[in-house]
C-alpha cells in the first residue's frame, strides 16, 4: 500500500517543479524590485549574504519562534482533543463545547496577541505561546468535533452491536477515527500559529523572528528584514512538506485502495 | 420456552422517538432453522433485528436460547485495522487476551476462506471479502443465533454464491439464522420459515412454514406472498 503524501498528490518531479517555478518567479520579482527601488529593496544576493553573516542569530530567532509555536500548538491540541472527547461522550458538555467553538472562531488573532501581552508581559515567552495556542485551538477544535461526529455516526452502531465498553471504544475506535481529521487540521493550525505568533513576538521583547523583523524595520536594516522573511517562508514550507504532509499521508494510509 | 425453540418474539413493539416502528410483532424460530424477513424499504426489518439483539429499547418479549450476534447491512469494518484485527475486534474489546483473540479470529477466517486476506486492510479487498469479514467477526463471538441484515446487498453474482455457501456451512453447524433480505431467490435457498412485515407501525402480514418444500415451491410461495401482501391484492 502506498502512502499519500498529502491531500493532493503529485509525482516527485512535478511536486518539486512547482516550488522551483515559484522560487524562480519570486526571486526574479524581488531582483527587479531591487533594481527599481535600490534604496528600499536590497537585492536577493545582499539579503542572503546578510543571512549567511548572521546565521547564528537567525538560528536562535528561528528556534525561539519554533519553540513558541510548537508549545502553543501542543497546548491547543491537548485541549481540543479533551474538549472534543468530552463533547462526544457527554450530552451536557456538547452544547457548551459547541458554543465555545463558535465563540473562539470569532475572536481576532490581534485581540489574542494584545490580551496575552497584557497578561504575561512584553518580555515573556508565554505571550507568543498563548497567541499560537489561541490561533491553533479553534482550527483543531472544529476538526475534532466534526471528526467525533463522523466517527460516532459511522461506528456508534458497531460499538452498540458488540456491546463495547465506552472507554475501550473511545481509545480504540473513536480516537483512531478522529486522527485523520486531527492531522489534517494540525497542518493548517500549525501554519496559522506560526504565522500569527510572529505578530505577538513583534509587539513583545522576548525575541524570535517576529521581534527581529520589527527590529530590522525600525533600524532600516532591509536586507535583514527580507532575509528573515525569506527564512520564515522556507521554514514553513519545509515544515509542511517534510513533516505535516507526510504525517497526513500516514494517517490516511488505510484509506488507499 | 419449548426446548426446540431458539428464538421467541412476542408482541414486540419498538418506538423510535415519537414514531412507533414495530407494532406488535410475534414469531418463533426453532434451533438450526432459518427465517427470512421480507418487507418494503423502511418498514422496520433492521429495527426488528436490532431489537432482538437488544440494542434498541422495546416492549414485549424476546427470548433467545443462546447469544445473538449481528451482521450489519454496511460492513462497519474499521479501515485502520487489518482483516485479522477486524475479526478479532469484539473478542479483544470484551477483554480476551490479544493472542487468544487473534488465534480464534484465524480459525474463523480459515472457515470462511479469508486466510489469505488476513494482513490486508478493508479498502484493499473486494466487497464480497469485506462482507465475509463482517460475518467472520460476528461468528467469532460464538453466538448460536445470527442476525443478518441484507447480507446479499451490493454483492456481485460470484460473491452472492460464495455467501450462500458460507450461510449453508453456518446452518450445518447448527446455528439459527434470522435473515433480512430483499432477494427472494437467495432467501428461498436456505429459509425454512418466512415472514413479511407491512404497515406503519409494522406488523406480521404473512408468516409461513416452508419446511419440506422443494426450492421451486418455496420460491413460488414466497413470490406469490410478496406480490399479494405488498401489492394489497
Amino acid at each position: 500500500m502506498e502512502a499519500a503524501s498529502g491531500a493532493t498528490r503529485y509525482s516527485g518531479f512535478s511536486g518539486v517543479a512547482g516550488y522551483i517555478v515559484i522560487g524562480i518567479t519570486g526571486l526574479t520579482a524581488w531582483w527587479l524590485l531591487s533594481r527599481a527601488y535600490p534604496l528600499i529593496v536590497p537585492s536577493p544576493l545582499e539579503s542572503i549574504s546578510y543571512l549567511a553573516e548572521n546565521a547564528g542569530l537567525a538560528a536562535r530567532d528561528m528556534a525561539n519562534t519554533l519553540v513558541n509555536t510548537v508549545l502553543g500548538f501542543t497546548a491547543a491540541l491537548i485541549l481540543a482533543v479533551a474538549l472534543g472527547g468530552a463533547a462526544a461522550f457527554s450530552g451536557r458538555a456538547k452544547p457548551v463545547v459547541d458554543s465555545l467553538n463558535v465563540v473562539v472562531q470569532s475572536v481576532s488573532a490581534l485581540v489574542w496577541a494584545i490580551a496575552f501581552l497584557l497578561v504575561f508581559g512584553f518580555t515573556s515567552r508565554l505571550s507568543s505561546v498563548g497567541v499560537a495556542a489561541a490561533t491553533a485551538f479553534p482550527i483543531i477544535l472544529s476538526a475534532v468535533l466534526k471528526g467525533f461526529e463522523v466517527a460516532r455516526s459511522e461506528y456508534g452502531e458497531l460499538i452498540a452491536m458488540f456491546r463495547i465498553r465506552p472507554r475501550w471504544a473511545f481509545t480504540h475506535i473513536l480516537i483512531p477515527a478522529v486522527v485523520p481529521f486531527l492531522v489534517a487540521s494540525s497542518r493548517s493550525a500549525l501554519g496559522a500559529a506560526l504565522r500569527i505568533s510572529v505578530v505577538a513576538e513583534a509587539f513583545g521583547g522576548f525575541g524570535g523572528v517576529g521581534y527581529r523583523l520589527f527590529q530590522f524595520y525600525e533600524l532600516h536594516v532591509y536586507e535583514g528584514f527580507l532575509a528573515w522573511s525569506l527564512l520564515l517562508v522556507v521554514l514553513m514550507v519545509a515544515l509542511d512538506r517534510l513533516v505535516l504532509a507526510r504525517l497526513e499521508g500516514w494517517s490516511r494510509r488505510w484509506m488507499e485502495g | 420456552m419449548d426446548g426446540r425453540v431458539a428464538l421467541l418474539v412476542e408482541n414486540l413493539r419498538v418506538r423510535l422517538g415519537s414514531k412507533e416502528v414495530l407494532g406488535g410483532v410475534s414469531f418463533e424460530v426453532e434451533r438450526g432453522e432459518t427465517i427470512v424477513v421480507l418487507g418494503p424499504n423502511g418498514v422496520g426489518k433492521s429495527t426488528l433485528l436490532k431489537a432482538i439483539h437488544g440494542i434498541v429499547p422495546y416492549e414485549g418479549r424476546v427470548k433467545a436460547a443462546g447469544n445473538t450476534s449481528m451482521i450489519p447491512q454496511s460492513d462497519m469494518l474499521l479501515p485502520w485495522l487489518t482483516i485479522e484485527r477486524n475479526i478479532a475486534l469484539p473478542l479483544i474489546a470484551s477483554g480476551l487476551p490479544e493472542k487468544e483473540a487473534v488465534e480464534k479470529a484465524r480459525i474463523v477466517a480459515k472457515r470462511l476462506g479469508l486466510t489469505e486476506y488476513l494482513d490486508y486492510y478493508p479498502k484493499q479487498v473486494s466487497g464480497g471479502t469485506r462482507r465475509k469479514t463482517s460475518i467472520a467477526r460476528a461468528l467469532a463471538v460464538n453466538a448460536s443465533i445470527l442476525l443478518l441484515d441484507e447480507p446479499f446487498t451490493g454483492l456481485d453474482i460470484n460473491a452472492v454464491m460464495e455467501l450462500q455457501r458460507i450461510l449453508w456451512e453456518i446452518k450445518k453447524s447448527g446455528a439459527t439464522l434470522v435473515l433480512v433480505s430483499h432477494q427472494i431467490a437467495e432467501a428461498a435457498e436456505i429459509a425454512e420459515k418466512a415472514l413479511i412485515l407491512k404497515g406503519r407501525p409494522a406488523r406480521v402480514a404473512w408468516l409461513a412454514d416452508l419446511k419440506g418444500l422443494r426450492y421451486e415451491e418455496r420460491i413460488s410461495i414466497l413470490r406469490d406472498a410478496v406480490w399479494k401482501t405488498l401489492s394489497g391484492r
